[in-house]
């Protein structure tokens, strides 16, 4: 090598929170979603801190329709004095020093580990703003920073209520580094009531002020015991009384609850200082085997289990166990990959002693209970028995025959597992394609016809004995549950190719229900994909292109078209669809049909649409003779019928035809702040495009559009003409050579892989929607009915 | 093959919480199954299956006075055009509406097999042949007259409605029934009859409630006949929208030779089968095997062309009432229904009660009716300004030709013709609004003097001939 010029001068010293802006990964996981959520995941650990260490009982978590947050606590409040050998106020030095905090050293145990501790002045550094106020000693006082950087200095700004006391941390994520900043109420419901029942006896409340939002709150008096009940809420339960005890021993608290429902997933969490360990560690081994000694001297102590049977395995005693297992500490030591599996062996025997000797307890003063518990876990035991001996039939069987895989797979040359995939296809005819666009040399094909047996409404064996499932267990290699071997894992990568479709997402959530089940380990390496199959083919003259999801259309759309197009309001006005305006544009329209919406949540869809329609929105009065004073004119004319206090009856009246209608307009609807910041979003899009009925011409052709939405969709239409966009349904709609262009190829393909970080969440998701109780899936239909990402015929 | 200008992916990898995953992936699914496929619209009482096979018969022109059509073409172009999935469910789906014992009022008009009461199936595609049936045109009558919405198919190289005008109250007439997720709906069929008479007492009373329909609508009625036993679970039905409903078979008492009785059954509870292997004969010679009914000694269907008739022989002692019980209690003979009225209001699943049901539909209705007069208002407003056009240039007959053969071409006459005609106008005659929107286009329409308008031109040259006045001209 040449003389490289690597001098000291080419080491640079990152300052303060520059190390944060560079690598924002490293210190909060991602830019995606899940770094955006950690955000606020951090703010809340400040306020649950207090409460560990006894000084607060509430946190108050708020949603801003702008997506900014805001986190609330009753706590002792940021200290604001002087801290002499940084010069600056405690509060600023938290808010802009690396792993500056109250968490190092002290009393108590704090929420310190992995990703979580890295300070609150990480999310300061990645908040395009934050505000932090804090109520201490009778005084308010209130800092500003963007970007980390302050904006203001500290300054007191007002009395706070005698004794009142407190943290409030608002911020906005900075768009310039998360690539989505629009928060999901339901993903921060669940960490939100997670810690809530870690954390007994704190209310937690999250308030979701955008369209369709609500208010909801977490409070459990009884902790994880309620956890417990939370998870089985979807299940029967085998006994009544949920089992619940605690331990304490030096430097170390464990709290376990159980109970044990007729399922046979085993839905085991274990925590530490309120981080979920989802690799386990010493507290989960330590309950693990305590639980199956325990039970297993019960059962011979009582006669269940004969003398020359076999005694009952761990995996025996765990089915249909819903289980929580809490330990605090000082010092956690996190290890593993993804560091949430607990070290600290003095751990493992504290929870092993407390267990022995409070669960024995229970099954003595409890024979009830004790009795439904051991019957479970005897029929579990052989129930497994009875398959061990099935599977072992069917594995003699086709040794007999030939130990061969399946038939159907078309497997690959190289059987080096970590440079091999396997493609699980959905039917026949995507399998053609597939193996025609396959690169033979590491892609295996295995086409699975129909949809796959649901693994979580059917028992084992029914499972097992289904043709599709077996060759699916051949040709992964490693055996199921108990038999799960990693290490005979044949391909590094499964692929789950389905078609486009709503039935391809539903063959989809089938096969990750079995995968999961049954073959856990795999799912949480991280050994299982999804493919992307394209979802449009675009093209523009002579030139082709892929896209895969809807918004690259519309993205592709204003680069290649709507750019060029121009819109003439009703004024005379024109204005060019630049990029930079069309974005605005959709981003600010969103804003207000998010305001819409809400409107016609509240006061009902005839007279929100009333009021955007005919133009009421323009005008700025509250009530509605101000407003038809004001409004301009639009083919219909408008006359008041009737007016009291509670509404006004309107006549509405299309000049052209004489149709008439009437409608009632809420007197509420027009003094609502809802209504004002709609009218507010209204005037910003009028700013950015001008006012409606619009003309948008593109070269020679043009197109009408009379309200906002449809200058939208207009424009898009307009976009869409002359050049061809043809959407693909299934995977057999691709030619080979498309199929391996777009989805299969390495180099140009995007895949999925599914991680499994929160556990307890996947678990329940599983049981209510691929379980056999119907009532909890028709509630999660209803609830999330909003969210739908497309809708299919 | 074109070139593929950006590799899509780049080879990324994204990472997605499994939780996450299931969750988006399976609501995908359900909502799909719940908005398009298992539930009916209640406005139409329609699952776009059979909305879009009603269509494309309609596009077809098989109207119940033209030749029947092979059902495989009817089948073909439902799959083609608008519905991408299987044929034989398409097929099962048509089948269904053409039997009389299914639908209390086919929709379709068949020819050959289409299947029985015994559960046999129908004749495969390439067998049968169909056309609407006479009431399903009322389904579509009045489509073409913009009174329904239209949107893109599957692939957006055609539109297809979005709900059909349903001039008759097809979800109460027909029933429906459906498995969706998480949720499913079961509803019955009515009378025709009754069901108009309920709507048009909530038209003569709006604030009518349940109890006022139900004097009209008295309960289901079954295309099978059969009997329900008691009022209160259509009463529940009605008013809550959901409700169980017993139905008994209608039975009575033979007396043979010999002094032995006999049970005989003539209609059966809607959906029970009669014989096969899942039929109720099968369940009672079981029960007779498993001498649970020790009293019957014979079952025999004595079904014909003139009506089913399945007769239950009895022993010597047997008290037939009590047999009958008996049967009742132990067979298909006696059957619930239950009624689940859930369907779609502007494509949110919802329970719906009796009232519901009716104010629904005749709200849908008078939109229906409103828009169809809108549109014929529209037309012949466009008509009449055509004819205006006529007169002023008839009038003005000479001028008109002398701009025409000055022009250099099509685009300018017109351009020349509509300035000048404007202003020769009389102000007294004309119509005083201001020219609508689409006159451009009727202008350029007449100009062109297309077919279609030359009966309406004839007319206009009569009209203008026989004013009192004017010259008699050639017309050019």
């Amino acid at each position: 090598m040449a003389e490289a010029a690597y001098t000291a001068k080419d080491i640079t010293v990152l300052e303060g929170l520059e190390p944060v802006r560079l690598r924002p990964g490293m210190y909060i996981g991602s830019t995606g979603p899940r770094g955006l959520h950690h955000l606020v995941y951090e703010v809340v650990d400040n306020a649950v801190d207090e409460a560990l260490a006894g000084r607060n009982d509430l946190v108050d978590v708020t949603i801003h329709p702008d997506n900014s947050v805001t986190v609330r606590d009753a706590g002792a409040g940021i200290p604001v004095d002087l801290i002499p050998e940084q010069g600056l106020p405690a509060l600023t030095v938290v808010l802009t020093k690396l792993h500056a905090g109250g968490k190092f050293g002290g009393e108590g145990y704090k929420v310190s580990g992995g990703l979580h501790g890295v300070g609150v002045s990480v999310v300061n550094a990645l908040s395009e703003w934050l505000a932090a106020e804090v109520r201490r000693d009778g005084k308010v006082y209130r800092q500003e920073f963007s970007r980390g950087e302050p904006t203001t200095d500290l300054v007191a700004t007002g009395v706070a209520a005698k004794g009142e006391s407190g943290t409030t941390i608002s911020f906005l994520p900075d768009p310039e580094v998360f690539e989505e900043t629009e928060l999901s109420a339901t993903t921060l419901s669940q960490r939100l009531r997670e810690t809530a029942f870690l954390t007994r006896g704190l209310r937690i409340v999250l308030r979701d002020e955008r369209a369709g939002g609500k208010t909801d709150e977490y409070h459990y008096e009884g902790g994880i015991r309620d956890f417990v009940a939370h998870v089985n809420d979807a299940k029967d339960t085998v006994h009544k009384h949920v089992v619940y005890f605690e331990g304490e021993g030096e430097d170390a608290q464990v709290e376990v609850a159980m109970q044990w429902n007729s399922s046979y997933v085993e839905s085991v969490f274990s925590f530490a200082n309120n981080i979920n360990t989802t690799e386990g560690g010493a507290h989960l081994s330590g309950f693990k085997s305590a639980l199956t000694g325990t039970l297993n001297r019960y059962a011979r102590e009582k006669g269940l289990v004969k003398e020359k049977e076999d005694n009952l395995e761990g995996e025996d005693v765990r089915e249909g166990l819903a289980a929580v297992i809490s330990v605090k500490l000082r010092n956690p030591q996190f290890e593993g990959q993804t560091k949430t599996k607990l070290g600290n062996p003095h751990v493992e025997t504290l929870v092993k002693t407390t267990v022995n000797q409070k669960l024995a307890e229970f099954l003595e003063e409890n024979p009830t209970d004790a009795k439904q518990i051991m019957t479970k876990a005897v029929s579990a035991a052989r129930a497994r028995q009875a398959a061990r001996k099935a599977r072992e039939l069917t594995r003699r069987k086709s040794a007999l025959e030939s130990n061969s895989l399946p038939g159907k797979l078309a497997d690959c040359q190289i059987s080096d597992p970590e440079v091999a995939e396997l493609f699980l296809v959905e039917g026949n005819s995507a399998g053609g394609s597939a193996v025609d666009a396959r690169d033979r040399s590491f892609q295996a094909i295995l086409p699975l016809r129909g949809k796959v047996i649901n693994a979580e409404k059917n028992r084992i064996n029914k499972v097992l004995s289904n043709e599709e499932i077996q060759a699916i267990i051949t040709a992964i290699g490693t055996g199921i549950a108990e038999e799960f071997d990693i290490s005979k894992l044949r391909y590094h990568r499964i692929i789950v190719m389905t078609d486009a479709d709503v039935d391809g997402a539903h063959i989809r959530t089938l096969i990750l229900t079995f995968l999961y089940r049954q073959m856990q380990e795999l799912v949480e390496q991280g050994h299982v994909y999804i493919a992307v199959a394209p979802l449009y083919r675009v093209k523009i003259g002579s030139q082709q292109r892929y896209v895969e999801k809807e918004s690259q259309l519309e993205d592709m759309l204003v680069r290649e078209r709507i750019k060029d197009m121009d819109v003439t309001d009703r004024s005379g006005e024109t204005h060019t669809l630049t990029e930079a305006r069309y974005g605005r544009f959709t981003r600010v329209l969103h804003e207000f049909d998010g305001w819409v919406s809400r409107l016609r949540e509240d006061f009902g869809p005839a007279a929100a649409n009333f009021v955007v329609d005919h133009r009421l929105v323009e005008a700025d009065a509250t009530d509605v003779e101000g407003a038809l004073a004001v409004r301009d004119a639009n083919g219909y004319e408008l006359a008041i019928m009737e007016s009291d206090e509670e509404g006004t009856r309107v006549k509405v009246v299309e000049r052209e035809t004489g149709a008439a209608a009437s409608v009632v307009v809420p007197s509420a609807l027009l003094t609502s702040p809802i209504y004002a910041n709609a009218r507010k979003t209204y005037a910003r899009l009028v700013e950015i495009v001008g006012s409606p009925p619009f003309e948008i011409a593109f070269g020679k052709k043009t197109r009408h559009a009379d309200t906002f939405g449809q200058l939208r969709s207009q424009a898009l239409e307009l976009a869409k003409e002359g050049i061809q966009v043809s959407r693909f349904k299934g995977l057999g709609e691709m030619d080979a050579e498309e199929l391996a262009d777009t989805t299969m190829n390495p180099a140009n393909r995007m895949l999925i892989r599914v991680e499994v970080e929160d556990a307890a969440a996947a678990d329940r998701m599983f049981s209510t929607l691929m379980g056999d109780q119907v009532e909890p899936r028709r509630q999660f239909i209803e609830q999330n009915a909003r969210e739908v990402r497309f809708l299919d015929v | 093959m074109s070139e593929v200008v950006e590799p899509l992916g780049s080879g990324r990898i994204e990472p997605r919480e499994l939780e996450q995953e299931m969750r988006s992936s399976f609501l995908d699914y359900a909502m799909s199954v719940i908005v398009a496929r298992a539930l009916p619209d209640v406005r139409d009482g329609l699952k776009p299956v059979h909305r879009r096979v009603l269509y494309a018969m309609h596009e077809a022109g098989l109207q119940p006075n033209r030749p029947r059509l092979k059902s495989a073409r009817v089948v073909g172009d439902v799959m083609g055009y608008y519905h991408p999935h299987g044929d034989q469910s398409i097929y099962d789906t048509l089948v269904r509406m053409a039997q009389p014992f299914s639908l209390r009022y086919p929709l379709v008009d068949g020819q050959g097999n289409w299947g029985n009461i015994d559960d046999y199936p129908a004749a495969a595609m390439r067998y049968t042949e169909c056309r609407l049936a006479r009431l399903a045109t009322e389904m579509l009558r009045d489509i073409d007259m913009d009174t329904v919405d239209f949107v893109p198919n599957y692939d957006e190289s055609r539109r297809e409605p979005s709900v059909l005008p349903s001039r008759f109250p097809n979800l109460l007439v027909n029933g429906s029934a459906g498995i969706a997720v998480g949720m499913a709906t079961n509803m019955p069929p009515h009378r025709l009859g009754e069901v108009t008479d309920a709507i048009l007492a909530l038209i003569e009373k709006p604030d009518a409630n349940v109890d006022d329909l139900m004097k009209h609508v008295k309960g289901p009625d079954f295309p099978t006949g059969a009997m329900i036993a008691g009022r209160a679970g259509i009463r529940d039905a009605y008013r809550t929208g959901r409700g169980r409903i017993v139905m008994r078979a209608r039975a009575h008492v033979e007396e043979l030779r010999g002094g032995r009785n006999a049970i005989i059954v003539t209609e059966l509870p809607y959906g029970v089968k009669k014989g096969g292997d899942s039929g109720v004969i099968k369940k009672i010679a079981d029960l007779v095997n498993d001498k649970v009914l020790t009293e019957i000694s014979d079952v025999k269907d004595h079904s014909d062309r003139s009506g089913m008739r399945i007769q239950v022989d009895l022993k010597r002692e047997a008290i037939p009432q009590v047999v009958l019980n008996k049967l009742f209690k132990h067979t298909q003979l006696q059957t619930t229904f239950g009624y689940n009225a859930v369907a779609l209001v502007d494509g949110v699943p919802r329970t719906l009660s009796l009232l519901e049901l009716v104010r629904h539909y005749l709200d849908y209705q008078r939109e229906v009716v409103t828009r169809r007069s809108k549109y014929e208002l529209r037309r012949a407003l466009d008509r009449a300004h055509i004819l205006e056009g006529y007169l002023i240039a008839l009038d003005n007959l000479d001028e008109v030709i002398a701009l025409i053969r000055a022009a250099d071409d099509t685009d300018s006459a017109r351009a020349v013709l509509m300035g000048a005609l404007r202003a020769l106008r009389d102000p007294g005659a004309g119509d005083p609004r201001p020219p609508p929107p689409r006159a451009h286009r009727a202008r350029a329409q007449a100009s062109r003097g297309r077919a279609r308008r030359s009966p309406g031109a004839d007319r206009g040259a009569a009209v203008a001939a026989r004013r009192p006045g004017a010259r008699r001209r050639r017309r050019p």
